[in-house]
């Protein structure tokens, strides 16, 4: 822990799910201005609910967030935007019959964040140059790792202090998965806070130090870089029976 | 078939396809933005002919002639615009949520006929000619001073739309919501405010086809049924999806009209278009261009 670290994100005892079906269970994290935080575990235990719930997308049904010491609670998508919370989702992201260029200027659409898209522009074209060169390329015609990359580099177009990305290298293959990575690493490096939900356990221990493991919809295990060796997580993962 | 007769009935279709899609764009916009018919754009159409007739007429406030039109155009944006509002928006995220605002919107339709029948009265009214020119020769033909006035808006009108949707930060956010809502939010779209929005640039268009067919004919407050079944036969064709899907289907039933007005006769026309209509949606139900 450093010394002027404070706290970015604060998530306590948040339940939350889609209809009468709960998915979170008094599910809490923190996450400190220092922190790149990793969350893995099960699928369908609430990792995307966690993001989805923390971008707006779903009311908390109780329970508190905090983002910089501000309650977000029941702020609709596009306020929490605009207090620099990003979520990039899996799957199903951008704008698929826009060019290259459209899609990134949608992503610059808050009021906030229109008079910057020139600048910020050419930040993601600085760290993706692949998508300055095909400006006008539509985007359904582009490759699994291109399609992530633009899905980061809209989400960077606003401003942007907490990056969530959920499985970014979900079907990458493993060069794109290795080129995506350099990038996050990119950006976290100019002082973002990340957020990642990953399965692929070395994609994630390469960029992230703290790790949360969710299950049944609750954190059944909060350690750092340091106090984990990569045999326990596996343990974790799939239990004792793996020799 | 003369060469004579060839050039008169593509002119024809070429006007008719003008004001087919201006009749449907609205209607093809507001479907691929939100995925719901509304009912109301026929009478959206008439409403709009008549606060034009208002402003501009002797008995009413007498304006001059085209800043009526643009205010008429832009009064039509903020009626879609509460419509919206009012009785869509509320229903559309609930289960059965089209059909709920399918029927709301042909009820908003029948009380916006009836009042207008309060306020107007049944008398029919005319719009003064919009253009004073002596018919010219094209082609040909003749065009009197209204078709050439078509001629001109349509394309205008379209062209216009079309730059809006692909160069503007609001065009950006509409194509975005009929893209991918969710991720639309994501980037900080609000996906309520861009569907009334929608909803009032199609009543606009609708609104400018009323004006259009007003100086055309005589008005009247039913004017706007045969339009609204027009537009969506020509939606139907073309199929929803794009711009250019609906402008080829416009011309398409444009084409077809004229042919049958010329080797058929008049009353044979509605059933001929229901007829290819039906072949369509036989052997593709998409329509001509759509691919959904």
């Amino acid at each position: 822990m450093h010394v002027n670290d404070e706290q970015m994100l604060a998530i306590q005892e948040v339940e939350a799910g889609y209809g009468d079906i709960q998915i979170l269970r008094k599910l809490s994290i923190n996450v400190m201005s220092s922190d790149r935080v990793g969350l893995f575990g099960p699928n369908g235990h609430g990792k995307t609910t966690l993001l989805e719930t923390i971008s707006g997308l779903q009311k908390p049904w109780s329970g508190k967030m905090l983002f910089k010491g501000e309650c977000i609670n029941g702020l609709t998508p596009y306020e929490i935007l605009d207090l620099g919370i990003v979520h990039v989702p899996q799957g199903n992201t951008l704008f698929p019959n826009m060019t290259i260029l459209e899609n990134l200027h949608a992503g610059a659409y808050s009021k906030k964040n229109w008079p910057h898209r020139k600048k910020r522009l050419e930040k993601v074209f600085s760290i993706f140059p692949i998508l300055s060169q095909r400006k006008k390329q539509v985007a359904c015609t582009l490759s699994g790792g291109e399609r992530q990359m633009l899905a980061l580099g809209v989400g960077l177009m606003a401003k942007c202090e907490l990056l969530m990305l959920d499985e970014p290298s979900l079907g990458l293959s493993p060069i794109a998965k290795e080129e995506l990575g350099y990038a996050i690493q990119k950006i976290t490096d100019t002082g973002i806070n990340l957020i990642l939900v990953e399965q692929d356990f070395d994609f994630m221990s390469g960029l992230t130090d703290h790790y949360y493991m969710i299950e049944g919809g609750k954190v059944i295990h909060d350690s750092t870089k340091e106090d984990m060796s990569k045999s326990e997580i596996t343990k974790m993962y799939f239990g004792n029976g793996r020799k | 078939m003369q060469l004579f007769d060839f050039y008169t009935i593509l002119l024809s279709a070429i006007l008719l396809c003008s004001i087919y899609s201006l009749m449907a764009i609205g209607l093809s916009l507001i479907y691929t933005t939100m995925r719901i018919f509304n009912f109301a754009h026929g009478t959206l159409m008439m409403i709009c002919a008549y606060i034009v007739w208002t402003l501009i007429d002797n008995r009413g406030l007498g304006m001059s002639m085209w800043p009526g039109v643009f205010i008429g155009v832009v009064v039509l944006f903020g009626v879609g615009f509460l419509v919206e509002k009012i009785i869509v928006n509320p229903f559309l995220n609930r289960r059965n949520g089209d059909m709920i605002v399918l029927i709301a919107t042909m009820m908003a339709a029948s009380f916006l006929e009836q009042s207008s029948m309060l306020i107007w009265g049944p008398q029919l009214k005319r719009l003064p000619e919009l253009v004073k020119v002596h018919d010219l020769s094209l082609l040909g033909s003749n065009l009197s001073g209204v078709q050439l006035l078509i001629l001109i808006i349509g394309p205008v009108f379209l062209l216009g739309l079309g730059l809006f949707l692909k160069y503007t930060r609001i065009g950006l956010a509409i194509r975005g919501v009929e893209q991918n809502r969710r991720f639309a939010q994501l980037a900080g779209i609000i996906p309520s405010r861009i569907n009334a929005i929608t909803f009032g640039l199609g009543s606009s268009m609708a609104g400018i086809a009323g004006v259009l067919m007003a100086s055309k004919s005589l008005m009247t407050i039913q004017m706007g049924g045969e339009p609204l079944i027009k537009a969506f036969i020509v939606l139907i064709l073309g199929g929803v999806g794009s711009m250019g899907a609906t402008i080829i289907g416009a011309f398409i039933i444009g084409l077809l009209e004229s042919l049958s007005v010329y080797f058929v006769g008049l009353y044979w026309t509605p059933a001929i278009l229901f007829l290819v209509m039906i072949i369509v949606l036989t052997f593709k139900p998409t329509g001509i261009f759509g691919d959904k």
